[in-house]
């Protein structure tokens, strides 16, 4: 508790007559947060400046996460970029970007060439089944497999 | 054998009880305490020139703790063996009638006074007397108990009150104070309200 005088009476020498009441202290955690005020309103009572050094070290080690962090979603970002561009148009020096020929149609081109995962699906071979049948190839049992209309990618 | 002698009073013009307060008023003529070229003689007419002397430059405000109360009074002397608080920056400029006076009174301006004593006497743990300088008018205020301690047990209240997480200022700590001092029996009566600027 804080011990509070008020002098109940003013002479010409000084004061006279005290009155006294007691303050609480300020709570503990609050009593941490102004310690930086009471250093600088005292400096002699700033015995232990390490709060100080430690408050300083946690900012400092945030501030270098903060960074780190912003360095890895930037990564991040031109990786998917770049991969999304490598889908798409292909990767750097491809033909494909090649320039075109002198008197080649004028295409697009992205589309002269055929680029790598993007194959054109070629249209399975169907055998003619209602073509005459020359020689003494046995025409094909009912129970024969149909021809398969899907392929591979 | 020697006897001690009971310090002299000083001449003070008036008093009065003011919601537990004692107001002691001291009326002087502005146009001739103002030319003085000394401080203390400026501030504090009704001493003796060089009794008082300034803790820190004229001018120059300082922080006092005591607790959760945080003040920065107008200037902080040392007189004998103590402290005179003193606020001569909040007035309005009105002259203050001798007969009228406590219709004029502010109860707020006085307990922001005193708060700002408590804070003084609670860091530099020396007895501190709380003083105002009007226009024309300076007055000492002599808390009673009901007042001294309505004001320091409410420190806590009044922080939360104004959700200041630190500390609470005088003034805040007044305006808090002021409705609960009014609702203690016996103190509001022969009291005067707040006058209106």
């Amino acid at each position: 508790m804080i011990h509070v005088q008020i002098a109940s009476q003013l002479t010409a020498q000084g004061v006279s007559g005290v009155r006294w009441v007691l303050v609480e202290p300020v709570d503990p955690p609050l009593a941490a947060e102004q310690a930086p005020a009471a250093a600088l309103a005292d400096p002699a009572a700033a015995v232990d400046p390490a709060p100080d050094a430690d408050r300083v070290g946690s900012a400092t080690a945030g501030a270098l996460r903060l960074g780190a962090l912003k360095l890895l979603v930037v990564a991040l970002g031109l990786a998917a970029a770049l991969w999304t561009a490598h889908v798409q148009v292909g990767p750097p020096g491809a033909p494909s970007l090649a320039p075109a020929q002198p008197g080649a149609p004028a295409t697009p081109a992205h589309s002269a060439s055929p680029r790598p995962g993007l194959h054109p699906v070629t249209p399975p071979t169907v055998p003619p089944a209602a073509a005459p049948q020359t020689g003494d190839t046995p025409a094909p049992a009912a129970s024969a497999p149909l021809p398969r209309l899907t392929a591979a990618l | 054998m020697t006897t001690m002698q009971p310090p002299a009073p000083l001449p003070w013009h008036d008093e009065a009880d003011v919601l537990g307060v004692r107001v002691r008023a001291y009326f002087f003529d502005p146009a001739e305490v103002d030319a003085r070229s000394d401080f203390a003689s400026r501030q504090l007419p009704i001493l003796r020139h060089g009794t008082a002397r300034l803790l820190a430059p004229e001018g120059q405000r300082q922080s006092y703790r005591a607790g959760g109360l945080l003040a920065q009074p107008d200037a902080v002397l040392a007189h004998g063996d103590g402290l005179l608080c003193l606020a001569y920056k909040g007035s309005d400029g009105r002259l203050m009638d001798p007969a009228q006076w406590r219709a004029q009174w502010r109860v707020d301006v006085m307990l922001q006074c005193i708060a700002s004593a408590m804070a003084v006497a609670g860091q530099c743990q020396q007895p501190t007397a709380a003083l105002w300088r009007g226009t024309n008018v300076l007055c000492q205020f002599d808390p009673g108990v009901a007042a001294l301690e309505c004001l320091a047990t409410h420190i806590g209240a009044a922080r939360h009150y104004w959700r200041e997480l630190q500390s609470v200022s005088p003034a805040q700590l007044a305006a808090f104070c002021e409705p609960r001092l009014r609702a203690l029996p016996g103190l509001a009566a022969g009291t005067t309200p707040t006058a209106l600027a």
